[in-house]
Order: structure tokens, then sequence, then C-alpha cells
């Protein structure tokens, strides 16, 4: 399946066995909210090797990646920063009530089959409440274990810079209509990548303590009736261990910390149609996450410093959808999920063990015909907290409203013009309440107003361009109570406070083609364009009113190519920022130049009469060399490659099984 | 740019003129010529490497915001990360780079490089704090609890010695050299001062003040007056303090209690500044051979300040500058009142950021 990937081999591939179920993605053209997309063959021409990677080329998104494959890997949609796009899993919320921001870097592309990102929310209206409660939603769906065959894909790669990937994946199907998968993998990289000399710009260094070993295992089980009784259950498991680099510091060397994680989640969820009209969809989780952190030379009584946090999450959700009409449906959901975190080291004095209980109700309302869709929603949150020691912030209830339209107003021209407008409720994190001598039990959720206008034009014909489609939308996003850190007390000593006020304007235009040249020749192309204006207009008096956002660059952009040629793939990409400044005083200090990063890919895949199929693969990433930073003081990989191979093997045996 | 080196070339004369016998002068001349130059040491952000030196011409009133690229062209990276100190001490400008764990020792009339100390220690970052000229030598306080002893001439570490955790700030007075144990990196923070003996450069004793100490200064009669934070955070919250040791006895003579609630001090002729370097703006003033309040609110013009980080004080004529930190991002800017409290000049240090010390060249 892995070979599918370059991006018009899907359409020659000649191997039923290996043929997926894979979720019809949406046609993204049609929807009132903006969505971008990648399915696995698209994905596999980006040369990306996790989700941060490939969420780059979406418009609209900037990745804070902080340097090499075990660096933090956040995503900002649309500038309102990680904490206001929601990370689903198969359907399910990826928490992290402790600091709000998953690294997406720990996510690898090896078993998922497709990455979409909705700038305000979903485009179906079953789904668990939790999944309407963000500015941007960024869903990843990994391979299901429904499948007719057994089939065992061994997948090796390898690098620069000590980069080893070993994964397996075996499917098999079990009695009846259940069949079942299992998937593992393992990463590992010294890390240690050369970067210009900051004290004087000439000498090459290299990074220290930018190791990273990780290795993940999921067990999928499905039971699939029909297409109106089908339950999933997942078991997930990622172990990690890191060292933080830390940004460069001029004339001292030293990088000693590590970061360890251990993530485990197990999901079911159940999906049944009821009676004709009416469809339920049960979804639960259970999750744990821990995060030890060491300064080993930290000039404290002890040496050292550890901080061991443990969170845990129970999740439940119920949502229901009914059909009144043929272009009339309405849809309720409600979400109860329970947060806690610990902490379990030494150097804690009085943590407060905050639990968190969060209970959210959505009611949406559609209305589609052929050529216009109209949707209403409103959710509500309620959050309440307990602690053990001290004062938990107080019971938090909101309502946010969303609507969306979206019409085709010439004829059978197939233009459609978006519009649509979300209010989104943010509340704080356990560490920006919590974090010790940091947090503020005080704060008070952030907001933001969206609006989104947009237009959409696309084609599907039978000529040579076979697809054809451009996208462009305007946005404005008003945040008030920005929670943002403020020093108090002395550098090492921050407090988080509701000072901010931020405005953003901005524009993404997007265009994608797939052109047949010849019977054999074909050229897919994306290309993706942001212009933003993220301003902080806190105070109208101070030094840095309407001064840029940190980290918000007027101009981004990515383009992709990918040419096909039987058996083989080639795919070229770009991404691009323009500059921006790491602090709101646009000192020349705080600039941060513009960057670009080209990478080129080679795959070939080979099928044997044994009912195997080979791909080799070989990359090249940052292939001008190109020395950049996207965080100040954190310097990005130079030129490095990748080079991978993989064999897959269906099992006839297995099939037997199934036959009815 | 002639004139402004012209009158470097001179500051360079006056001071070599000055103190001819170099580091081994133990009392600084008394007599005191004006200043001819300002120096503002800008601390630059966490992790930031942005550290800066703006040197004032004090005659044209020209500001060089990074006054120790100017002067060492070769040096394309600059100070570097954290400056959380500096001193004049004999004819070397000695900048205490916390992040960069190093001393970086320039020539204080020219500005030119003359060496670093590095503060790098194996495995670690010795964390340097504080400095301290005296005896001839340049004490600097680490958070790996040691005062380190450099040598002014070698420009290399010869002693060391162990004092209480994380100390901060450090004073002298007779043979003591008296120490801010802060433990500001400990999960209980330490509430001590360590009195160090400084012909056997050993601690002697350790001295209970309020919580979390962080500086020291001593007034004409022995009076060791401490300065610290107490604890915002704690439950209940520990406000800041200010302790008087007495170096005659070397015990603890008076908590001034919480009319004295500061957590920064600078004292001059026997007149102490307090101020809170992350609480506003104005200070308060008071007489330290009686400790009575000699105004409530150090400025008398109306001048605000944002975040007064830093107050020195011209020895030679008493003016009183106060570096603002406006909010710890923005450009930073430094003041000059005088006595009375009364505004004389500003000037900003942009692109440097949380200034936190004010030097003279004379």
């Amino acid at each position: 399946m892995q070979w599918q990937g370059v991006v018009v081999a899907q359409q020659v591939d000649t191997l039923p066995a290996v043929k997926l179920h894979s979720k019809k993605l949406p046609d993204v053209v049609n929807l009132p909210v903006p969505v971008q997309q990648f399915n696995k063959a698209e994905l596999d021409g980006l040369n990306s090797l996790s989700v941060a990677d490939a969420v780059k080329f979406f418009s609209g998104v900037l990745v804070k990646d902080y340097g090499g494959i075990g660096g933090l890997k956040t995503i900002s949609v649309r500038s309102l920063g990680a904490n206001h796009t929601a990370v689903l899993y198969d359907g399910v919320a990826v928490g992290d009530a402790q600091g709000g921001q998953i690294d997406l870097g720990k996510f690898s592309l090896d078993n998922i089959e497709s990455i979409q990102l909705f700038s305000t929310q979903p485009p179906d209206i079953l789904m668990p409440a939790r999944s309407f409660a963000s500015a941007s939603v960024l869903s990843l769906h990994a391979q299901s274990a429904e499948r007719q065959s057994g089939t065992l894909t061994l997948k090796l790669k390898g690098g620069s810079f000590g980069f080893i990937n070993p994964s397996l994946s075996y499917r098999m199907p079990l009695i009846g209509h259940f069949s079942q998968g299992i998937q593992a993998e393992y990463q590992q990289a010294h890390g240690k990548y050369p970067y210009i000399n900051y004290e004087n710009g000439q000498s090459s260094d290299k990074r220290i303590n930018s190791d990273v070993k990780s290795y993940r295992v999921e067990y999928d089980a499905a039971y699939i009736r029909n297409d109106s009784n089908a339950a999933r259950l997942k078991l997930y498991y990622y172990d990690s261990k890191r060292g933080l680099p830390g940004s460069v510091i001029l004339y001292n060397n030293i990088s000693a910390q590590r970061l360890n994680n251990k993530s485990f989640f197990t999901q079911f969820s159940w999906n049944k149609t009821v009676r004709d009209r009416g469809r339920l969809l049960i979804n639960a989780k259970y999750a744990s996450d821990d995060k030890y952190y060491l300064d080993p030379a930290y000039s404290n009584s002890a040496g050292l410093l550890e901080n061991n946090f443990h969170l845990r999450s129970g999740y439940a959700s119920v949502a229901y959808r009914q059909q009144f009409s043929t272009s009339f449906s309405a849809s309720v959901a409600v979400d109860y999920f329970i947060d806690q975190l610990n902490r379990s080291d030494s150097f804690v004095i009085n943590f407060p063990e905050p639990s968190r209980y969060s209970f959210l109700q959505n009611i949406a309302l559609r209305f589609k015909k052929q050529r216009f869709e109209a949707d209403a929603q409103l959710l509500h949150t309620g959050i309440r907290e307990k602690v053990k020691i001290g004062l938990a912030a107080s019971a938090r209830s909101a309502f946010t409203p969303a609507f969306a339209v979206s019409g085709q107003p010439f004829g059978r021209l197939p233009v459609r013009l978006r519009l649509s407008y979300k209010r989104i409720f943010r509340a704080p994190t356990f560490d920006d309440l919590y974090y010790t001598n940091i947090g503020n039990t005080n704060l008070l959720p952030e907001y933001v107003h969206q609006f989104n206008a947009g237009i959409t034009y696309a084609r599907n014909s039978d000529t040579r361009l076979s697809e054809f489609r451009m996208t462009a939308d305007a946005y404005l996003n008003q945040v008030t109570n920005k929670i943002i850190a403020v020093p108090r007390q002395n550098l090492f000593q921050w407090t988080m406070s509701n000072i901010g006020k931020a405005r953003i304007r901005g524009l993404d235009v997007s265009a994608h083609g797939r052109y047949r040249i010849s019977k054999e020749w074909q050229l897919t192309a994306g290309i993706s364009y942001s212009l933003q204006e993220a301003l902080d207009v806190t105070n109208p008096l101070a030094y840095n009113y309407k001064a840029m956002l940190p980290y918000t660059p007027k101009h981004s952009g990515s383009f992709s190519l990918a040419a096909g040629y039987k058996s083989f793939t080639w795919s070229y990409n770009i991404i691009s920022s323009a500059y921006r400044y790491r602090q709101g005083d646009l000192l020349p200090v705080n600039l941060v130049q513009g960057w670009a990063d080209h990478s080129a890919a080679i795959r070939y895949s080979l099928k044997t009469k044994q009912q195997g199929q080979y791909v080799l693969l070989a990359e090249i990433n940052n292939l001008f060399n190109n020395q950049y930073e996207v965080i100040r003081y954190y310097p990005m990989p130079g030129v490095n490659y990748r080079v991978g191979i993989t064999a897959n093997f269906k099992h006839h045996h297995k099939q037997q099984n199934i036959q009815k | 740019m002639k004139r402004s080196f012209f009158a470097i070339l001179l500051t360079g004369l006056v001071a070599l003129n000055a103190c001819k016998k170099d580091d081994n002068v133990v009392i600084p001349a008394p007599v005191l010529s004006p200043a001819t130059g300002i120096y503002v040491l800008c601390e630059g952000g966490f992790g930031g490497n942005n550290a800066t030196l703006a040197y004032r011409n004090v005659a044209s009133g020209v500001v060089a915001a990074d006054f120790y690229r100017q002067q060492n062209p070769t040096q394309t990276g600059g100070l570097g990360d954290l400056a959380n100190d500096a001193i004049i001490y004999g004819s070397k400008l000695y900048i205490v780079m916390n992040g960069s764990g190093n001393v970086t020792v320039l020539n204080a009339s020219t500005g030119v490089l003359l060496g670093k100390v590095s503060f790098i220690n194996g495995s670690g970052n010795k964390s340097p704090r504080f400095a301290l000229g005296a005896r001839g030598k340049v004490y600097v306080s680490s958070f790996d609890n040691t005062i380190s002893i450099i040598d002014t001439t070698s420009l290399s570490i010869t002693g060391s010695i162990n004092v209480g955790a994380n100390p901060e700030g450090i004073a002298t007075y007779g043979n003591y050299l008296y120490v801010a144990n802060s433990g500001g990196l400990n999960p209980v923070f330490d509430s001590t001062v360590s009195v160090v003996d400084l012909n056997s450069n050993l601690e002697i004793k350790k001295i209970t003040v309020g919580l979390n100490p962080q500086k020291i200064e001593v007034n004409s009669v022995g009076d060791v007056y401490v300065s610290g934070y107490g604890n915002a955070f704690g439950t209940p919250a520990v406000p800041p303090f200010i302790s008087v040791i007495s170096a005659a006895t070397n015990t603890l003579k008076t908590n001034l209690g919480a009319a004295y609630a500061y957590d920064h001090i600078r004292i001059h002729n026997d007149t102490a500044y307090l101020y809170n370097n992350y609480g506003g703006g104005d200070c308060k003033v008071i007489n330290t051979l009686n400790n009575s309040v000699v105004r409530n609110s150090f400025i008398t013009d109306g001048t605000v300040i944002q975040t007064s980080y830093g107050i020195n004080i011209d020895e030679q004529n008493g003016d009183v500058y106060i570096t603002d930190a406006i909010n710890f991002s923005s450009p930073g800017e430094v003041t000059c009142f005088n006595r009375n409290g009364v505004k004389k000049f500003s000037f900003s240090v942009s692109p440097g950021i949380i200034p936190n010390k004010v030097l003279f060249a004379r």
C-alpha cells in the first residue's frame, strides 16, 4: 500500500489485494468551511516523516518547528496558536489538558492514510461535541483493520544523522465480520546535524543532545457488519526518549536536558443506523500520558531537576443525527470527559493535582440542497475543576455559536461561495492555571471571533486536465483575553495573564491540478499561498501596539509537483516563509529571516509474481542546504537524505476464512 | 563617528591617568573626575543571545547602542546571553554573562575585549550572577553555590569559596564578604547571608535574614542592608523585605518591616534607594544612619518609570540613573535624575532590552 504513495500511481495501481477500504475524502470545494486534505498517495509525495512535516503544505498553517527529528513541532492555524487546533485520531480527540500543545512530530506518517485540516470545524455534523470546540481541527486517519485479506508490510528507512526507522504492519481477517491488525514502528536518530556557528557566522557546529529514540505499537480490531453497523477498537502505545537541545546559547554549548514520554490510549467507536433516518455514534476513550523531564545539571541543592507528570483522561461521547427530509438534518452530541494531572517527583511541593470535568453539548442543524447549504450550531461548554491543594479555578460555562452557508450562485458554473462565523472558547490549560509559580487560577478563557469568506472553483473532466480546483478564503480572527506569559519577580518566573488582544486578517489561496501528458506520463501539482497580518492590539499606548505577533510571517506558501511514469514517480516540494519577528517589538535583533526549503524524491515500485510488491524510495531534503530557523536560535537541519524499502506480501490462505 | 572615537580615546587617556597602578589599587582614588561616558548594560531576554552594552558619550549625548560590537568588530555574535551584572574595577570592565557562562572583560575606557573568564565547568554552566571588586580581585557569585575569585591580571579563576544556595548579591566591609544566599532554584528558598573572611577565603558563618535575599549594600558605618523577594507565590505569600546586619558583630541588627518591603536596594552616601524591580517605577529613599524616610517617592517631578529595573548613582555628582525595563521586551530606557528626584535627561538603549546597570567611565 505504501507504494501507492506516488501521487499518480494510485490511479494505475493494479493490485487488487491491497486495495484499501480507505475512507472517501470529502469534496473540499463544496463545503461551507475551508478544508484541506492529503490522501495517502499525496502524503507519500511530500517527503514527510511526521504529520508535522505534511501539514506545512497546507495554506494558513505555520508549524513551529524547533528542528531535528526529535524537536517539538506544533501547529498554528491562522496564527491562533496550537491551543486552538484540536487533533483527532480516527475521529476521537487527542487531548492535552496539561499544555494544550500537541507535538505533531510524534505522529509518524507511517500508518496515516489521510490528513484533513478543517478551518473552523469538521463538515460532518455527526461528530463528538468536542470536535466542534476548537478554531480548527486536524483530523488524522490511521490505516484501518478492515480488509478482505491478510497483508504483511515490512518497511525500513534510513538516513542522515543516524536515522533508522523499521516498521511492520500485519493485517488479518478474523472470523465472521471481525478483522484485526497490528502496527509497530521504531525510530532513532542521533540528530547531530551541522549548522553554521552563531558566534562567528562561519565555522560549522554540530547540534548536540538532539537524539531521539521512539517506538509505537498500535492494535486495531474492527467489526464491520455492513455500512449501517460498524465498531472499531484501537489500542495505541508510544514511548520516546529524547534530548532537549534547547536554543543555541552563544559561548555555552552545554545541553543535557532530557524528556521521556509514554502515551497510551484505547478508544472504541460504534456507529449504527437507527431505523431509517437516524444514525448513532458512540465513542469512548481512556488515555494516559507520562512526561518525565530531567535537567541533570541544575543548580539546586540536589544538583538536578526532575519533573514527572502523569495525565489521565477518560472520555465518553454520544452523538445522534436525524435526517428529517432529503434536505434537512439535525444532530445532537453530548461529551463528558475527565482530565487529571499528577506529579510524582521529589521536587514538587504543594502540587494541586488538578482534575477537570468537562461537559460539552452540541446541537447542529443542516439544510442542504444541491447547490446550497446552510449550517447552524450551538455548543455549550461547562467546565469545573477540583484541586487537592490551593484554589481551583472557578467553574466556567459558555455558549458558542457557529454559522456557515455555501452556494453555487451561477447556475452550472462550478463556482461556489462560502461564508462562516464561529465563536471559540478556549479554556486555560493546567499549565496556565497551576504551573508552579507561573500558573494563575484567576485566568479567564480566551475567546475568538472567527469570520471566513471564500470562493472555490472545481472542475473534474475526462480531458487531459482531469482535475482542477482553486480555493480562496479571506478571514478575520479577533482574539480577546489572550492568555500570555508575562514576567514576574525575575526572568525565571513568569506568570500567565489575560492581557492580550489580537487581530489576525488573512487570505489563503490554493490550487491543485492533475494533468495527463500521455498514457504513461502524469503530472500533479499543488500550490498554496497565505497572506496574513497578525497584530497585537492590546494596548494603544504600548510600544508594540499593532506590531506583528511573534512568528507570524506576512507571506508563506508551499508548492508540490509530482510526475509519474510507469513504475517511477518523481516529486519536488518547496515550503517557504517570509521574514517574521521573534518578539512583538519589531527590532532588527528580533528579526528572523525568511527561508525556503526544497526537497525532492524518487520512488520505484516493483511488482513480483508472488503477489508481493516492493517499493524503493530515495529522498533528499533541504536540497540547497539552506541554513534557516523557524524559531530563532533553533537551527534547522541542512541538506539530508533518506532511503527506504518497503515489502508487501499478501496471504492467500487467510482469505478463505472470510468466505461466507 | 569621528567625534565619538576621539571622545573614547580621550576617555581612555583620562582613565589610564586616573589609575596608573592598574588593578593593584586597593582603594580607588578618592577624588573622582566627572563621568565622560555612561555604560548601560542590557540583560537581554532569556535564551535570546541579545545582551548588549550601550555607551553614551556625556559630552555629545550620542548613544552607541551596541558599543561592544562596535569596539570589537570581530565579535560578530555579540556579548551573548543574559548579562546579569557589570562592574568597573581598576581599568577593566567586567560583564557577568549568566546564560553564556563567562565573565567578559573589557578595557573600561575603550570597550575593547581583553578576555573571557569561562564559567562553563565540565558538563554545566556555573551560572555567574554578580561581581564585586575587592583587594585587587574580582569576586563573582554563581548559582553553583560558590564565589569565584578572578585574578585581574591573568583573567583566570584562582580560587573558589563555598557559600549557601544560589548566591546572588555580594558586598564587602572590612575583612568580610557578605553573600545573599537566595536558594531561588530550590523548592524551599534560602534565607541566609554568608559571611566570608577575606583573609582565609572561608565562610565563617551564616546569618538568617528574610526569605530569598537578593541584594546587599553597605553604608559608611558598617550596616549591611539585605533586600529580597520573599515569595509572592507562597501560601501564604511572603512579602519582600529589608534586613540589616551589623558588620561589627556579624549579627542581625533589625528587620525593617512592612513599610520597607522592597526587593532591591542601592546605597550611596548612607542614602538608600529602595525599589521593586518587577513592581512599578518609583522608589523610596531612606537615611540608613537612622532608617528614617527621606521621601516615600524619589521622583518629585512627575516623571513616570514603568519598571525600575536598576538604580545606579554617579558617585561624583550624586545623580541617580534609573533603568526602565518597560515590559521586558520593548527597548529599554535610562533616565537620569538629580538627587532631588528631578529629571535631567533620558535616553533609549534600543535595541537593547532590560537595562539593569549603569556604570561611569571617567
